[in-house]
């Protein structure tokens, strides 16, 4: 049985299992998209207190636990972002530099595995204009702004990057983001 | 590794999906934020186990003839020795009370809580205090739960969390679960929240009660 399903069975010693597990992570998105650390720890404990809301909607079937708990913290700390209109905290450029180097883990699903060698062969500027959208959170104007490109174009840009890890995902003809 | 067929397909995880390939860091927690965690975690499931929801009815179905019997003994057990033991009025609950801060609830602009009524009081001495609230929605535990969030600018700029409660038709008495220590309670304000309740609300204030 998975932590979420656990917890959703009212199992105590999932809770800190959860956070030793999913913790780190949290923390990490939080700390990529909030500038202030009391607000980012604030941000995490709200991302934990929906996650265990959540937990009984957890289907194993359909994601694996930690793309969940990344979907459930995504949601969160966008609201957060939105509300707050504050901008991201993420240095894109040296995330781009990162993705370059790194190597598939054994703990990466296949999916991870397959988005990352995408985008690692997607061509400036679309891919710092995916990586500033879904990753860094800004809005599309903002990556016009940031990357100095009309706005048509920037959205182009990530539509055909979706729709390019949506084909090698065989997942073509799903739904789009746009 | 898992495998990609019979997976979501949606906006959302693939976002997630995108967001662990370009940047998988973790970064270890604070010690400080895991007990705050860890004390969340635990109350959230104290609550939780306070409050049947709906998933929890459903998994015990199977235990239903052997279970109403226990159960309808263990209840009447229960009211009785709280009959026995408590008074049945939150007037008469913080009656005993000392250094008491007493207060009446006031709609806010809020629709549906136009005609709420009833008092909050708060013991500051024995950290202990009951809510007396008439006239609002009964909620769904399953999908929403009142929260109280106490002010008290001596402690804090930001609201402290009074906990989560549950209305029922009739009058519901309502005893204060502060997890922080209270210094001067100013004003009393509820939320309708996510069950569990959140750390930090961004909903309207329903009513209040303040000094």
């Amino acid at each position: 049985m998975s932590l979420l399903q656990r917890i959703a069975d009212n199992d105590q010693t999932a809770v800190s299992e959860c956070i030793d597990t999913y913790g780190p992570v949290v923390w990490s998105m939080a700390q990529r998209w909030i500038h202030n650390r009391s607000d980012a720890e604030d941000a995490v404990q709200e991302v934990f207190m929906a996650l265990w809301a959540s937990a009984d909607t957890f289907d194993p079937t359909k994601a694996g636990e930690g793309t969940f708990v990344r979907m459930i913290a995504r949601r969160r700390l966008i609201d957060r972002i939105r509300k707050s209109e504050s901008q991201p905290a993420m240095d894109v450029d040296a995330e781009i530099l990162k993705l370059q180097d790194r190597e598939a883990s054994p703990e990466q699903s296949v999916e991870v595995s397959i988005v990352r060698k995408v985008i690692q062969q997607l061509l400036s500027p679309q891919k710092e204009a995916l990586i500033l959208s879904i990753v860094a959170g800004l809005s599309h104007g903002k990556i016009a702004s940031r990357l100095d490109l009309p706005l048509g174009t920037v959205k182009t840009h990530i539509k055909r990057g979706l729709e390019r890890i949506r084909e090698e995902l065989g997942l073509a003809g799903d739904g789009s983001q746009l | 590794m898992t495998n990609a067929t019979d997976k979501h397909t949606s906006d959302e995880w693939l976002n997630a999906v995108i967001d662990e390939a370009v940047d998988p860091t973790e970064k270890p927690l604070p010690a400080n934020l895991q007990e705050r965690l860890i004390a969340d975690g635990e109350d959230f499931l104290r609550r939780r186990s306070s409050t049947p929801a709906n998933g929890f009815r459903k998994k015990r179905v199977y235990l239903l003839p052997w279970s109403v019997a226990f159960a309808s003994l263990a209840v009447c057990a229960v009211l009785i020795v709280k009959t026995l033991q408590q008074p049945s009025t939150a007037n008469d609950l913080v009656a005993a009370l000392s250094d008491k801060t007493e207060l009446t609830w006031a709609p806010l602009d809020a629709p549906g809580f136009e005609n709420v009524s009833g008092f909050v009081k708060w013991d500051n001495a024995t950290q202990k205090g009951y809510m007396q609230i008439e006239g609002i929605p009964e909620n769904d535990p399953g999908s929403a739960q009142y929260q109280l969030w106490i002010v008290d600018p001596q402690r804090d700029k930001h609201p402290v969390d009074g906990g989560v409660f549950d209305i029922t038709a009739g009058t519901n008495i309502i005893p204060i679960d502060s997890r922080l220590t209270i210094l001067e309670p100013k004003a009393f304000a509820v939320t309708l929240e996510q069950p569990g309740g959140v750390v930090v609300s961004e909903g309207p204030l329903l009513f209040i009660a303040s000094t």
